[in-house]
Order: C-alpha cells, then sequence, then structure tokens
C-alpha cells in the first residue's frame, strides 16, 4: 500500500477526501456485499525464518518450561515497518548458524542430565540398554513431528534413525541415539524454516493455497507465536481445516488459550519496534535514571497495558491512545515520579500528571524515538505517523544542515521548535517537516527519556499543534485527536495483516483490506475480532498462483 | 505407546531414573582457534586464567576518558601500552549487593567470581574458573594451577564453601609439581579424536541431504536463501573436522631451570621479583600443556603488601593515608596500584613471550585480570576494575575500553563462560542474575 | 578508670532555640524540579550523612598536645575496653576551632564550640573525643560509614507530613525511619530522587515527632531514635536521645541540615570503636572473632585505641547525667542531606525479601 506515502499536509488532506468519496462511492455500489469478503488474491508462498521467540516458546512447547536455550539469535531484519515481513528475507550466516547448533546441543544435553528422554520417548527404555531401532523411529516421528509441523518424511525418518545409529555405535552412552536424533532434528531447516507448501485449489486456476500443515502453521505462529499442537497438527492430517466450522473451531480454541497474550505482545512488540532498544544509548550525565532495567522495564509496561486492555479487558484498541491506568516497577518509576509500593513486580497504578496518557507517553515510545542526549520531534512525529498512521515519510535529503538543529541553546533558540524553525525556512526542508513535527513536538513536554518537563532552556515549551486537520493545545488534545484519526485503526489491521502473513499488501489486496477495516470499526475495533477476521478470511490462506499472478517472475527454473 | 505430553515432561524423571552421563565438550568448537587453524593448520587449545589483584584502582588514574579502540592510556595502564591491542579495559560494572552486607574485599571478589554476593567465603556457587575448567580442564595433568605471590596462602577459586583450591606460594615448589613430579612431554601424548565431534560432523553433513528436495519446493529468491544455509552447515563442518585432527605438536619448549628460594617477605619488591619467575613457570606449564587453567593472586585482596622500611602495608594505608588535597587521591596508595599494573604488565609479557602457532601463548589464552573492589578506602564493590587479555584463539575481541555503567558485573562472567564452551543461558543470583552477554567481547 | 564528674546541666535540650543554624550547601541535582508537596507530604530519602566535624582549617591549633595514635603492638581491648589502663596515645581536641553543628541545650557552655555562620554554643562533643585522631581530620577515613549506606546496606528516610505552606507551617508531622531498601543509583553512582522505599517493618527504628517550619528551615521536637548501620558485615545500632532534625528545605527539592542529639556512652562506643553487641542479617549476635577482630583492625588502620577511645567518651560525655551527676551520653551531631522520595510502609520480612528480579525480556 504505497499509496499513502505523504509529502505534504495539502496532500494528505487531499488524500484523506479522495478514499472517503471512493469508499462512499464503493460503498454504494456493492451494498449488498459489503460484510462479504472479497475475493482472495493472495500473495507467495513464503520461506520465514522462526523468530526468537517463537523457537523459545516451541522449544518450551515440546521439551518443558525449564529447557536453556543458550544460543544468542541474530538481530532480526527489518521490512515494511516489521521484523515479521523481514522474517521472509532473513538467512543464515555461518555464525547465526552456529549458535543454533550450539543450543541443539544444550537441549539435548540437559535432556540427558534430567533424564528426561524416558518421558519423550514413546517406547519403553530399559535403563542403560542401547536404544533398538523400533524405539528411533517412533521417537523421530513423533518428536520430528512436532518439530517440523508436519509428518516426518521416510527420506527423514531413514537418515535420522541411522544418525541416531551411527552415534550410539561411535558413542558408548545409552542416550547417545536419541541424543544426536534430536540434534539432527533441531538443526534442519525443516525446524527452523517455515517453507510454506502449496497446493492447488480446486475451483480456481488463478490461485492456490497453503497445504493443510502450512495453514496449521500459519493459523498457530500467528494466533499463538508458536508453533501448532497436537490438536492442530491432527485437524491438519484430517483435513479438518479446510472445513470452515472446524477451521473456526480451532480458531476459537487458540483465541481462547492463554498463548494469545504471546500472540499479541509479539505482534505489538514488533509493530512498535522493540528490538531496537538493543542499540540504545542514552547519554547517563544527562539522564541519570536511564539503565538497562529501565529500558526493559519500559518494554513491558507497554505490552503489559496493551495485553491488560486489549485482551484482559477486550477494549476499543483505538483507547491505547488515550490509557491513563498503567503498571510501574520501582524504576520505572522514578522517570515517571510515582510511587510505586511493590517492592519487586508490578503494581498498577495511574498517571497522575494530565498530559501524560495514551501508549505514545511511555518511556518505551519516548525513549526509543530521541536522541542519546535529547528529545526529537522530528524522529518522534515520524514515528508517530509511520508506526500508528502507516504514512510513510521520506528520508531527509543527503545535504541536510543540522548545525542549527544540533547547536547549543542561545538567547532566542531554546526549544525543540525554535530549533526546527530553522527547517521550516529551507524548502527542502519544510515540505516533510510540517508533516514529521507537530506529532512530535507535542511531545515535547518529555525529555530524552521520556520524564516530564513545562521547560527547556528555561522557556515554556508551546505543544499546541494540529494532526492533519484536527487542532489541539497540548498533549491531552493530540491523543484524542490520534484516537479518532481514522487512519490509526486502518494501519493497524493492515500490519496485523502483513504480520500474519510475513510480506507486504499488495495492491489488489486493497478490497480485502477495506473489508478488514469496516469489520474492525463494526465490532468495536476489538483486536481479537481482528484477529480472528483475519484467521478466518479465506485470503489469509490463500497463495498466487505463480503461473498467473503477479510474482510469475518467481517461477522455478529446472534444479 | 506413551504419547508427547508436555505435562509428562514436567513432572521430572519418570522412572526415578537419572543418568549422570558425563559429556565432553560438545560446543566448544564451534569457535576454537579457528584462527590458528587458519594461519597454521594446526589446532591450539584455548587456555584460561584469571589473575587478581588487591585493593582496586584509583578511578581518576585508571579508567580510560573515552570508550572504543582509541582511548587514551591512563596513567596506571600505560605500561601497557605495548600490548593495548590485546587487551580489553572494562571499567564500571558493579556487584550488586541487594543488601548482602559486604565483608570487605570477600564479598567483592567471591561475587564478580560466583555471581552471588555472600557476606563470607560461604560461596553459593563455584567460582567461573571452576565452571570452565570442568569444560577444558578434564584432559590435562591438572585441572587447573593456583598460585599466589605475596606469601599469602589464599586462593579464590572455590567449588564449594569454605574449601579453596590451593594456592602454591614458593617458586621451587610450583616447579618441582609442574616440571619434576609427573611431567608430561606434551608431545609424547597419543590422540584419539572426540568420537562427539564426529558424530556431530556426521549429523550436519547428513543435512545436506535435504538440499535438494529443499530446493524444489521454494522461488529463486528464497532458494539463494536455502543455499546459504547450507553453506553455512558446510562450514561449521569444515571446523568440526579440525577438531579431528591430531592437536599441533608443542614446538620450542624447554624444560625451565629451577627457581632459587625466595622469601616471603611482601615487600613489592620482592614480591614482583618473585611474581615474574612464577608467571614465567606458569607460561611454561601453559606452552606445554600442564593444565589449560589457572588463578594467579598478586596479593590478598586485604594487600599485604608493603614498602621496606614501613609498618603499614598497602591495605592499611588505603584506610589510614589522607587523600592528598592536591592529587584528590591517596599518594602511597597510588604507588602500589600502579606497582599492582606494573605487574600484570609482566604476566602478560611472561604470556606473550612464547611463541604459538602464528602468534604467542597469549593469543590463545584467555585471562581475566580483576580485583575485590573499585576504592578500597571504602571497600566499594561497584565498578570493578577488571581487564582481560587475549582472544583465546579467537574466540573473543580485545583492544578497547567499554564502560559497564553500573551493569551487573556477572555478564563478563557470563561471557566468558559462554565462550569457552559452559553450557548456560543465564549467571548469577538476584540483581546480578543476567542473560546478557558482553556483545562488544564477542567476535 | 573512673569518669570524672562535671557540672550539672539542664537533662533536655530546650526547643524552639535558635533560629539561625548553619546555611548549608545547596546541592543542586539535574533535572529536578522545584519541590512540590504532594497532599501536604514531603518525603525523603538520606542521600548524604556524615558526622559533624570542622572544615578543615585550623585543625593543627585544635589539638596542641598533638594527635592520637594506635599504640603499635598493643593489647586487643576492644571487647572490654573499661579494663585498659589509662591511653597515654590519645589526644582530645583542647584548642579553640569552629565546629559544625546546632546548638542543642540552648546554652553557651565551657566545652561547647563556635560554630559556622556566627552559631554558638555548638554541643558536639563526639568532635571532641575523635578530633585529634587523623583518620576523623579532613581527608581521613573515619567518616566513611556513609559507603555502606550507598551500597544499599542500611538507609534513613525522612517524611515531612501535613504541610500546608514550605516556607513557614508552624505544625507539621516529621517520622525518621531506618529504610528497607536499598538506596536508588543512577549508573554514575548517585543517588536518584523519586525512587519508592518502604520503611523498616522493626517500630524501634521508627520515630516522629512535630515541627515547625520557619524560613523555610524545619526544626522539631526532640526525640529518641535509633537506626542501623554496617561494619565489615555486621549491623551496628546508632542510637540518638533527645535529637533534633534542623534542616533547610531546598528549592530544588533536597533538604539539608544536622540530625543531633546525645548518644549513649556505651552505645556511640559500640556503633563507632568496640561493635560489642554488633549483630549478623539475622539479628543474632555476631561471632566473638568477627566483632574482636573487626574492631581492632580498625583501630590499627584508624591510628587509635579502643580503650582510650572510651576512656575519651566518658570524660568528654555532656548529656543525661545519672543519679550522681554522671553524664551517661555524649553530643553528637551528623550532617544529612535528602532527596525526594515516596515512602511507603509495605510489610517486608528482609532487607532480601524479592528482590529478585525477572525484569530481563525473552
Amino acid at each position: 500500500m504505497k499509496a499513502n506515502l505523504i509529502l505534504s499536509n495539502v496532500l494528505l488532506g487531499k488524500f484523506a477526501v479522495l478514499t472517503l468519496l471512493v469508499g462512499l462511492v464503493a460503498g454504494c455500489n456493492e451494498l449488498s456485499k459489503d460484510t462479504a469478503e472479497p475475493d482472495p488474491v493472495g500473495g507467495p508462498a513464503l520461506v520465514r525464518v522462526l523468530t526468537e521467540s517463537q523457537y523459545r516458546a516451541t522449544i518450551r512447547d515440546i521439551f518443558g518450561e525449564d529447557v536453556p536455550v543458550n544460543g544468542r539469535f541474530n538481530k532480526p531484519i527489518r521490512s515494511h515497518g516489521l521484523n515479521a515481513v523481514g522474517s521472509s528475507e532473513a538467512g543464515f550466516s555461518p555464525a547465526a548458524l552456529e549458535q543454533y547448533v550450539i543450543s541443539a546441543l544444550g537441549i539435548a544435553e540437559h535432556l540427558v542430565d534430567e533424564g528426561r528422554f524416558n518421558e519423550l520417548t514413546p517406547c519403553d527404555l530399559p535403563a542403560g540398554e542401547v536404544v533398538n531401532e523400533r524405539c528411533l523411529r517412533e521417537f523421530v516421528s513423533e518428536v520430528g513431528y512436532r518439530l517440523f509441523r508436519r509428518p516426518v518424511s521416510d527420506e527423514q525418518l531413514a537418515r535420522f534413525v541411522s544418525q541416531a545409529q551411527f552415534a550410539q555405535a561411535t558413542l558408548a552412552s545409552p542416550y547417545a541415539g536419541l541424543r544426536y536424533a534430536l540434534v539432527s532434528m533441531l538443526t534442519a531447516p525443516e525446524f527452523l524454516l517455515r517453507v510454506e507448501r502449496v497446493e492447488p485449489r480446486s475451483h480456481r486456476d488463478d490461485l492456490a493455497e497453503l497445504d493443510a500443515y502450512s495453514k496449521a502453521e500459519r493459523l498457530s505462529f500467528f494466533l499463538a507465536n508458536t508453533s501448532p499442537d497436537q490438536a492442530l497438527l491432527e485437524a491438519a492430517a484430517k483435513g479438518a481445516l479446510d472445513i470452515p466450522e472446524k477451521l473456526s473451531q480451532h480458531v476459537e480454541r487458540l483465541l481462547d488459550a492463554p498463548t494469545l497474550d504471546a500472540a499479541v505482545r509479539a505482534f505489538f512488540s514488533d509493530m512498535l519496534g522493540f528490538g531496537a532498544f538493543d542499540e540504545l544509548v542514552k547519554d547517563l550525565d544527562l539522564y541519570p535514571a536511564y539503565n538497562t532495567t529501565v529500558a526493559l522495564d519500559a518494554q513491558e509496561q507497554t505490552l503489559r497495558d496493551i495485553v491488560r486492555h486489549l485482551i484482559k479487558q477486550n477494549g476499543d484498541y483505538r483507547d491505547l491512545f488515550t490509557l491513563r491506568t498503567t503498571e510501574l516497577t520501582r524504576p520505572l518509576g522514578v522517570v515517571y515520579r510515582l510511587p510505586v509500593a511493590s517492592r519487586n513486580g508490578w503494581e498498577l497504578t495511574k498517571f497522575q500528571e494530565p498530559n501524560r496518557l495514551g501508549i505514545q507517553s511511555h518511556l518505551s515510545f519516548l525513549a526509543l524515538h530521541s536522541h542519546p542526549g535529547r528529545s526529537s520531534p522530528t524522529l518522534r512525529g515520524a514515528s508517530i505517523r509511520e508506526i500508528f498512521l502507516c504514512q510513510e515519510v521520506p528520508d531527509p535529503p543527503a545535504d541536510v544542515d543540522f548545525s542549527a538543529v544540533q547547536s547549543a541553546p542561545t538567547d532566542t533558540i531554546k526549544t525543540g521548535r525554535d530549533r526546527l524553525q530553522m527547517h521550516n525556512n529551507e524548502p527542502s526542508c519544510s515540505g516533510c517537516h510540517k508533516i514529521m513535527d507537530p506529532p512530535g513536538l507535542v511531545l515535547e513536554n518529555f525529555d530524552g527519556i521520556g520524564q516530564f518537563r513545562q521547560t527547556e532552556s528555561g522557556a515554556v515549551i508551546d505543544a499546541s499543534g494540529d494532526l492533519d486537520g484536527v487542532t489541539y493545545q497540548d498533549h491531552q488534545g493530540f491523543a484524542q485527536a490520534l484516537r479518532n484519526h481514522r487512519e490509526a485503526p486502518r494501519c493497524v489491521v493492515e500490519k496485523m495483516y502483513r504480520y500474519a502473513i510475513g510480506r507486504d499488501t499488495v495492491w489488489k489486496e486493497r478490497y480485502y483490506m477495506d473489508y478488514l477495516i469496516k469489520s474492525f470499526e463494526e465490532q468495536g475495533y476489538r483486536i481479537t475480532e481482528l484477529m480472528r477476521s483475519i484467521a478466518l478470511s479465506e485470503n489469509f490462506f490463500s497463495i498466487a498462483n505463480p503461473a498467473v499472478a503477479e510474482f510469475a517472475g518467481q517461477e522455478e527454473e529446472s534444479l | 505407546m506413551k504419547k508427547l505430553n508436555r505435562r509428562g515432561f514436567l513432572r521430572g524423571t519418570l522412572n526415578g531414573l537419572t543418568l549422570g552421563v558425563a559429556l565432553p565438550v560438545l560446543d566448544c568448537f564451534l569457535t576454537d582457534s579457528g584462527k590458528a587453524f587458519a594461519d597454521t593448520g594446526a589446532r591450539i587449545p584455548t587456555r584460561f586464567g584469571t589473575w587478581i589483584w588487591g585493593c582496586g584502582h584509583i578511578p581518576e588514574l585508571w579508567i580510560p576518558s573515552s570508550q572504543g579502540h582509541n582511548y587514551e592510556m591512563p596513567p596506571h595502564l600505560a605500561s601497557l601500552q605495548p600490548y593495548r591491542h590485546k587487551l580489553a579495559v572494562l571499567s564500571g560494572f558493579d556487584v550488586k549487593l541487594d543488601g548482602v552486607p559486604n565483608k570487605p574485599h570477600v564479598t567483592g571478589c567471591l561475587g564478580l567470581r560466583t555471581g552471588v554476593p555472600v557476606p563470607n567465603t560461604t560461596v553459593k556457587a563455584p567460582t567461573l574458573d571452576v565452571l570452565i575448567a570442568d569444560v577444558i580442564g578434564a584432559q590435562t595433568r591438572f585441572r587447573s594451577i593456583e598460585l599466589s605471590t605475596s606469601g599469602a596462602k589464599k586462593s579464590y577459586s572455590y567449588r564449594g564453601p569454605d574449601s579453596p583450591n590451593p594456592s602454591e606460594i614458593s617458586p621451587m615448589d610450583l616447579y618441582q609439581r609442574l616440571f619434576v613430579d609427573g611431567f608430561q612431554n606434551p608431545n609424547n601424548r597419543s590422540f584419539k579424536p572426540d568420537p562427539e565431534f564426529m558424530v556431530q560432523k556426521s549429523v550436519l553433513s547428513g543435512v545436506q541431504e535435504e538440499r535438494r528436495r529443499l530446493l524444489k519446493l521454494v522461488g529463486t529468491g528464497d532458494r539463494a536463501r536455502l543455499d546459504e544455509y547450507f553453506t553455512s552447515i558446510r562450514e561449521i563442518e569444515q571446523k568440526l573436522a579440525f577438531q579431528l585432527e591430531p592437536p599441533a605438536p608443542v614446538e620450542g619448549f624447554s624444560l625451565p631451570g629451577a627457581p632459587e628460594a625466595w622469601s616471603n617477605d611482601p615487600t613489592m619488591e620482592n614480591v614482583m621479583a618473585k611474581h615474574k619467575v612464577m608467571a614465567e613457570l606458569l607460561a611454561r606449564a601453559l606452552q606445554s600443556q600442564q593444565t589449560h587453567v589457572f588463578n594467579v593472586l598478586l596479593s590478598d585482596t586485604a594487600s599485604n603488601l608493603r614498602r621496606p622500611g614501613t609498618t603499614s602495608t598497602y591495605h592499611t594505608l588505603t584506610h589510614e593515608e589522607p587523600e592528598d588535597l592536591v592529587l584528590g587521591y591517596q599518594r602511597e596508595v597510588a604507588w602500589f596500584a600502579e606497582q599492582s599494573m606494573f605487574a600484570w604488565r609482566d604476566f602478560v609479557a611472561a604470556l606473550d613471550s612464547i611463541p604459538e602457532g602464528n602468534g604467542t601463548l597469549l593469543d590463545n589464552c584467555i585471562v581475566l585480570a580483576h580485583s575485590d573492589c573499585s576504592v578500597a578506602k571504602s571497600h566499594a564493590v561497584d565498578g570493578i576494575p577488571m581487564m582481560i587479555a587475549g582472544t583465546g584463539g579467537g574466540r573473543i575481541k580485545t583492544g578497547f575500553h567499554l564502560a559497564g555503567n553500573a551493569d551487573p558485573i556477572t555478564r563478563v562472567g557470563l561471557t566468558l563462560q559462554q565462550v569457552m564452551g559452559v553450557q548456560t543461558s543465564t549467571w548469577g543470583t538476584m540483581s546480578m542474575q543476567t542473560n546478557r552477554a558482553v556483545t562488544d567481547l564477542l567476535v | 578508670m573512673i569518669p570524672k564528674y562535671k557540672k550539672s546541666r539542664p537533662r533536655c535540650p530546650s526547643f524552639f532555640g535558635r533560629w539561625g543554624c548553619a546555611m548549608l550547601t545547596v546541592m543542586v541535582l539535574p533535572n529536578m524540579t522545584v519541590a512540590q508537596s504532594v497532599e501536604g507530604r514531603l518525603d525523603f530519602v538520606v542521600s548524604s550523612i556524615r558526622y559533624a566535624l570542622t572544615n578543615g582549617s585550623g585543625e593543627a591549633a585544635a589539638c596542641p598536645n598533638g594527635v592520637s595514635r594506635h599504640t603499635q603492638g598493643s593489647a586487643n581491648m576492644c571487647m572490654t575496653p573499661q579494663r585498659g589502663g589509662i591511653d597515654t596515645h590519645m589526644n582530645v581536641v583542647t584548642g579553640n576551632i569552629k565546629v559544625e553543628g546546632i546548638n542543642l541545650d540552648n546554652r553557651a557552655s565551657d566545652e561547647d564550640f563556635e560554630g559556622f555562620n556566627e552559631v554558638q554554643g555548638v554541643d558536639n562533643q563526639f568532635y571532641r573525643v575523635v578530633g585529634c585522631t587523623p583518620a576523623y581530620r579532613q581527608g581521613g577515613q573515619g567518616n566513611g560509614f556513609e559507603t555502606e549506606m550507598r551500597t544499599g546496606a542500611w538507609g534513613l528516610l525522612i517524611s515531612v507530613k501535613g504541610v500546608d505552606d514550605m516556607d513557614n507551617d508552624d505544625h507539621v508531622r516529621v517520622g525518621i525511619y531506618a529504610n528497607s531498601d536499598p538506596i536508588y543509583l543512577s549508573a554514575k553512582r548517585d543517588p536518584l530522587p523519586y525512587a519508592t522505599y518502604a520503611i523498616h517493618q522493626d517500630t524501634q527504628l521508627h520515630a516522629e515527632t512535630d515541627g515547625v517550619i520557619r524560613n523555610g528551615k524545619l526544626s522539631t521536637r526532640p526525640i529518641d531514635f535509633k537506626f542501623l548501620s554496617t561494619v565489615n558485615s555486621m549491623l551496628v545500632h546508632r542510637v540518638l536521645r533527645d535529637a533534633r532534625l534542623e534542616a533547610s528545605i531546598n528549592k530544588d527539592g533536597t533538604i539539608s541540615g544536622y540530625l543531633a542529639g546525645y548518644s549513649p556512652v556505651e552505645a556511640v562506643y559500640d556503633e563507632n570503636f568496640g561493635f560489642r553487641n554488633a549483630i549478623t542479617k539475622d539479628g543474632s549476635l555476631a561471632p566473638e572473632r568477627l566483632r574482636s577482630r573487626s574492631a581492632y583492625g580498625k583501630s590499627l588502620v584508624l591510628g587509635y585505641n579502643c580503650e582510650g577511645m572510651y576512656q575519651a567518651l566518658w570524660n568528654q560525655a555532656d548529656g543525661h547525667p545519672d543519679d550522681f551527676g554522671r553524664f551517661t551520653s555524649i553530643s553528637q551531631q551528623y550532617v544529612v542531606k535528602g532527596i525526594p522520595a515516596f515512602i511507603v510502609n509495605v510489610p517486608t520480612a528482609s532487607l532480601n525479601e524479592e528482590l529478585t528480579r525477572s525484569g530481563e525480556l525473552k
């Protein structure tokens, strides 16, 4: 949806009006169809790398809570504003793959140390005896089924069993075979990569769809952020996921499961770009209250508020921008200047400062989108637009002169607004800054890590401005404007769908987007409803037939 | 047939059977001397050691004013200038007490080494050298060698509470132990490849069978990504193949001569000279692979070092000497602090003077030097100074100064354990519990 | 050694005596706004504490008889200082020198000091005792007990409730409590404002009294209280009787001033020199060897003899005379600074309880 690229306020205004008109016209013409899902479009089948949280959750689900994961995971690739889309582009360097080997060896070793193989093995293991072939086959079949998210093929089975037997013959330890069968599977591409498989659709030749196990995989990683459980795999095996009622039962089951929290956390942590916290640096002379605990707790605070509001309370997504209730730890209390009685852990509390409301006023947003030594109205403004409104802001011109923006305060230039004023006299800058700055300047009441302030360099901060036509005097007004911005729900819908399918949306999918947005609106902007709509839609499992779709360029060469 | 059942896993051991299978090193192959192999075609073991000096540092004379590679050598580290590219300077990492009473000179030292602050020597976890020796120390004659050069028969290497691994305090006894009683000529040992590595190599090479089948499933763009995966697997296999080769023969080793008798006089001068002799003996022992792990105590943490003709020891000086109002620190104390760094320089030089592979013995070591406190007069355990010398054959990076900014000091111990092949994802307790390695050290 | 008698003086220092006590340096913290009284309440955590001594000038004149020193190779009398012979290496302050502190008894007696900023009649006999020991002179280590407060081993909280006007208020309620949480520091080791602290659950370590604010200066009624500090991994009690807090409430949100009172002689000996009743974290008496060696070791490195300090403390005592007119306590003053904090009262069994963090995200 590149159409959201905006260059000026004027253009934005026109675009909004235009979209509105198109929407109205479309609504009249397709009155009878406005609640039905448009015909599926589909994109290419993807090869996605398991994310760290998905890897950890899978290991935990299959092998237990206390199994250590010792590898260090590579920094994810971000694409189209989501690591989930980047996961369809990431590869494995030798250094990255080594970490998975280390992790696999550690998991297998732990299971031996803890005597767990007895429970993992379908057959009874006589103590101290070499595990027989039948038992090895059963072990590989069962564990491989879970790890690969589909049945182990005969060739794979033969390979893993023969490797296990080689290990048994070479090493005189009773569990060597099981241990190395497991290491083989944990380093296999079928485990580390989600290779989506396609099968034709009976009644359409321009469209294909995911095979049953790939469907189960997409569903499970989307709604639970972990590998499919036994029940879902069984449903796939029986073809139940092709039957709408059965599919619906599984979707409901996953939406009711405790894993939904993890799925919602994974999505928002991705959307909010929390991965960037790993590299965030703050000047400790200017911000003595900032430390790694604050950085970690700040992310957790926002995710807790999101889960509490959206899942536990089934709240309106848009209210995240005006939420005053929050949960804090003592280190966060220092920065927010609020008492936190709980000595260790989280305490439900409420922001007292009138202008502190909404997740955009959390440290996790304010600190992340600031410079090491000062706040940045530009970074914050651009992030408000890109993260919450899906409006792309172009990169600055290459020859931009930052000296004025970075200079020390003078008699006339004291606040962030004063500094940015310099840009507005520069035609090559002013176009974009007029877009970026207002939603950033309103956050100037929060310093480079998010501490509240009334003044900067002695001058009172002017937080007023307008957001795409709605004027406000302070952040309270802005939060309302952001909450009511028509692009806010549209944006989360688009991002959620991209996240679910692992790729950017294509032009032809705009009607499907409109459909999702409309249902989201009708359902009171409930995030679980949106997830349900996506999971149950035909588009979700559809794959463009490579022979006819716009992805024809990617057709296979002969090997 | 039993079903896979997560609850079953959580129940613990099903038949009450717990197997104590001794597992050899599983993963240290991954970064083991890859560089040495590339350069010389020979495999050289990585050694690990710690080097402790008592009574901390004078921050204004020791902490570099900037971070990164281009830091200016501070006065007390000036003598280490020739080795700066082989050295990582770590300042500002804390032992977090969490309210545990601070037993001066003990809590900080053992907190750093065990990840758990204790108000005495009743350690609650093994020290990190012991954890690492469990992984790399089994194949050598000595699991580890401890020595103390100031006459104090002390050691900060603990497997369990109140039972330190005892230190050698006499150069003669050290010589006797290393090179006389039961000395093994390293080149006479037979080599048997570790069967674990053979199995691991076979496991990884088997993956290639999937290649053709998987490539058929995906489009052109994804084919390149899958190819990267299979190429990376090949590279790891090659590293494993390297582990199946016999280790490099020890070259240029000659038995050192027996040292003379030394007094236990803790004057700085005597200790410096004795330390040098013991460091050279230790270096020869490391070269000839009598041990792969060591712990050196230059001076006890409540240091008994003194200057000839004076009654006060280094430790008492830290408490009784007033700050020089012009300098802003204690003048006499600073002298001892600087001498301690000269001794560290001597130690680094002793390791670096022995050629090994395409570099030196030091290049194949990782030595963690640390003190017991940051500022001795107040026994502060935040910002305990540390240095790491040697890259362990390319397992870590050196050549920079990193400020810890009050992060738990356990991050360093965790990193060193991980690069030395200890299977652990977290280390330390309470505020010192961490799962975050120091990424600046990682290759 | 029999302490000599002195002229009897009023036992309790009078309240609301003088207003003109020493002005103290205003500590400026970055990013700190003007202090705000939330619901009439000002909470502080003590961020800095030390004995009130001198500012270093004229120290030589204070000790015409020379400085105290440790007798090399002397016997360890620290557990039984009353059995020691007269310590000829002990010297106390006899010369003229300005001393930090406030006038506790609203009198100017012979042994009182002249204070800074024209304060007269400063009662600080503790300084008289230690002032000729080099470690307690400028740049010395005797005043370093705050270090362990910074490491979180102990701490003090001050709350001022019922504040209607931060400059002038006829009645406020002041609480002084032992802190059960480690002080919260920045990465650069500076105490951070606006952290939350729980008061210690041992009510013996709580004290509450009335006070007034005049021209921005808080002054309390006399009160008995005690708090904990640590030495060599042991806990010692610090006891003050008829103590007063006199402190400025500064515009930067901090508080600074004196916490001063009379410490019973045996208690002041134990808190500083003898450690005879020092306890471990679980409240039991610390091992004799640890107490004895710590006390003797301190006397060695700080340069005095335990028995000499004990004798001097009794000799210089100036408060709470017993039935025979013998003074049993000695005036002792602390210079304290506090920064804004939130004080809560939550049940907790120990300093360490529930401090384990799980904050590292997966």
